[in-house]
């Protein structure tokens, strides 16, 4: 298992096109149907509070699996985690950068869709990004995971 | 808000496609036959009871970091919204999902035409269609009381 505390990315550490990305979704949203395989656009809608500067997203290189991604939610819930891969989302216009200053501290695993944010997300353009990344981007989805 | 509005919950597209010669008058969302109607409204009935009561019942099953529930108000604007497309007759949505900040939205999904029936956590609804990913047509059709 990679020891989180011991990765580091700075300010020199971009995001590539070969980095997978990971996008957690809880169950009881009813986001991602298990029997069809579809995911829903709502899972990547911005939140109108925390995402500001862009839709979070996680760096899977720096999380290690995403079991450890859905571990970070909230115990007693369960969690899918999409897979998407950062250079399928550039070639489809959607920008990836890394933001690894977070309110809650730094974390080098964390990234954003900058195009994505809180302020626009009624746009047509915001929506229609949703609908892609929903339908056209994802690799899999992973889970169903538990957290304890 | 009107039923005209609610009846506007059928993208061109679609009626075009399946047009009769013998009847062009009547929009496709009322081209059903009783026993069509009836199974509408079943599963209008199930939406209203195991998702939208569901959720006012317990909104914290919804509650996650970073998701909102919807609040009382959108839970029973939704359902009294519901309840009158059940009444007029319109095909039920294929999906019904919470959005990340309160709101519902209501999809239907016919083909590569997608329809969606949207209320914001702010109160405002609109009608959204896709086809495939892009946005051809969005309508607001009002606001709740109250906001």
């Amino acid at each position: 298992m990679i020891n989180e505390a011991t990765l580091t990315a700075g300010d020199d550490d971009p995001v590539t096109d070969d980095e997978l990305l990971y996008r957690r979704i809880p169950e009881s949203t009813g986001w991602y149907d298990p029997r069809t395989g579809t995911v829903n656009p709502e899972a990547f809608a911005p939140h109108k509070e925390h995402d500001r500067t862009g839709l979070s997203v996680t760096r899977a290189k720096y999380r290690g699996s995403s079991y450890n991604e859905a571990m970070r939610g909230r115990s007693g819930k369960t969690y899918y985690v999409a897979v998407l891969r950062v250079g399928d989302l550039r070639k489809h216009g959607i920008q990836v950068i890394a933001r690894p200053e977070t309110p809650d501290g730094f974390d080098p695993a964390h990234a954003e869709l900058p195009q994505l944010t809180s302020a626009t997300r009624k746009s047509e353009k915001t929506l229609e990004q949703q609908r892609v990344l929903a339908t056209h981007l994802c690799l899999r989805v992973d889970g169903p995971f538990t957290v304890p | 808000m009107s039923t005209a509005d609610l009846r506007a919950f059928v993208c061109p597209p679609i009626s075009e496609a399946v047009r009769t010669v013998d009847d062009q008058a009547t929009p496709l969302t009322f081209r059903v036959n009783p026993q069509e109607l009836e199974q509408h409204r079943r599963v209008w009935q199930t939406v209203i009871d195991q998702k939208l009561i569901e959720w006012g019942r317990d909104p914290s099953q919804l509650a996650d970091e970073w998701v909102d529930p919807p609040s009382n108000e959108i839970i029973t604007l939704a359902i009294a919204l519901a309840t009158q497309m059940m009444i007029d007759g319109l095909p039920p949505p294929t999906n019904v999902v919470p959005d990340p900040n309160g709101g519902i939205v209501f999809e239907r999904c016919q083909g590569d035409v997608l329809e969606v029936f949207r209320i914001w956590d702010d109160g405002v609804f609109e009608y959204q269609c896709f086809m495939g990913t892009r946005l051809v047509e969005r309508r607001v059709l009002g606001m709740s009381i109250g906001h």
